[in-house]
């Protein structure tokens, strides 16, 4: 399966940008400016998807010439291209976005050849939008194939408080140590996992 | 190859992860010869740089993508069909550090690896020496207008040692309490030294 490596997915997917000469401003800007205002951390909108590590959208405006003696070509349609790292299968994160994050989508993807407004109950229609969008991955790397991002961010918690929890253990009796370590490692595991985007 | 009109919209950073994306062209033989390669690593081929990359510990992820030139999708008769000449390598990477850090890596550590990966494409000069070698990525990068992370603040080798941190402390945890006092002082004292170097913290 090219798109996996262990339980982590990566989608690749081009969007074809509606042309439209005599727009302005021209909707390849308008998708510019609304992920210029967008926030990138704990505000972001993919704060709210539970599965996604990390993602990124670029605005394809042409191939790259490499100059004499290659041909130089360009392409028709602009494109907005999609890659996204996430935990787990293709449409139950993208059914999530649908879901969490329905306005966001819309004021990108309306710029977008074929796309139909993601609204309550069809997240399934996003599903398939994307779907059609998809190009292979051919080779996916993860560093940390099998960790879901809850685990991700509880393990990055938990490093960030050990290390206090552990200077103020010192000195103290092995009873008292041990008591408080417990009790620290059940406040751990009841610890809400923190939000994505603040880590 | 025109860029975008204002810095404004390019972030191709977000706190300590970076995101570089290139776009090159590849004849179609040469493309044909990669994505055998690709399909071979399936069977356990040409895997030796998933190892190196796994040692280098600054990529969170990778990918490469052969669009082949009539696979860029068309949705409606609308669109006009593109009419191209080249396939193309589409390489995203997520790391930490920066371009020129993350690209003398490469050069140095795999050169092998990425030649294997770019040579097809036209008009590669190597990986090393470095300078073309970044030239070449510099000519061929497209800016990323958005990018997120779940865990900003975290690198790589934050992940790797929090995760392994994560899983010998609730090893310790599950057995602590049964332990005496006394047992579990010595305990302890070993489990620290066993998780010394998943120590430290990210974060803002």
């Amino acid at each position: 399966m090219p798109n996996r490596s262990g339980q982590a997915y990566g989608l690749t997917a081009l969007s074809p940008i509606i042309r439209d000469t005599g727009r302005t401003p021209a909707h390849e800007t308008e998708i510019r400016e609304f992920l210029g205002s967008l926030d990138r951390e704990g505000n972001s909108p993919f704060s709210k998807i539970p599965t996604m590590h990390l993602c990124r959208w670029t605005v394809i405006d042409d191939v790259p010439y490499q100059a004499h003696p290659a041909h130089e070509e360009h392409l028709k349609s602009k494109y907005l291209m999609f890659t996204a790292n996430f935990d787990g299968d293709r449409d139950t994160t993208l059914a999530l976005m649908a879901e969490h994050i329905p306005d966001t989508l819309n004021a990108i993807y309306r710029h977008c050849v074929g796309f139909e407004p993601v609204g309550v109950g069809n997240s399934q229609a996003f599903c398939r939008y994307i779907a059609r969008c998809q190009i292979t991955t051919s080779l996916f790397f993860a560093d940390y194939p099998d960790a879901r991002l809850s685990d991700v961010l509880r393990a990055l918690q938990l490093q960030r408080e050990f290390v206090p929890m552990m200077a103020r253990l010192q000195g103290q009796s092995p009873a008292q140590v041990q008591q408080q370590f417990l009790a620290f490692a059940e406040r751990m595991q009841n610890a809400p996992i923190p939000r994505p985007g603040t880590m | 190859m025109s860029r975008p009109f204002n810095d404004r919209f390019l972030v191709n950073t977000n706190r300590r992860v970076s995101a570089i994306t290139t776009l090159s062209p590849m004849h179609w033989w040469p493309s044909f010869k990669l994505r055998v390669v690709f399909f071979l690593r399936q069977f356990g081929w040409f895997t030796e740089n998933a190892d190196s990359l796994k040692r280098l510990s600054f990529i969170h992820f990778a990918r490469w993508v052969i669009i082949r030139r009539n696979s860029f999708p068309r949705l409606d008769r609308s669109q006009p069909m593109e009419d191209l000449k080249y396939d193309y390598l589409l390489f995203c990477s997520n790391f930490n550090g920066t371009w020129d850090q993350y690209i003398d890596a490469f050069s140095h550590a795999i050169p092998i690896g990425m030649d294997r990966a770019f040579g097809s494409s036209v008009k590669y000069p190597g990986s090393i020496p470095t300078t073309p070698f970044k030239h070449y990525i510099r000519a061929n990068q497209l800016d990323t207008n958005y990018y997120y992370s779940a865990y900003p603040h975290a690198t790589t080798n934050d992940v790797k040692r929090a995760l392994d941190l994560a899983a010998k402390f609730q090893d310790f945890a599950a057995r602590a309490r049964t332990m005496t006092p006394t047992e579990f002082q010595e305990e302890y004292e070993l489990f620290l030294y066993e998780v010394q170097n998943d120590l430290g913290a990210s974060g803002p």
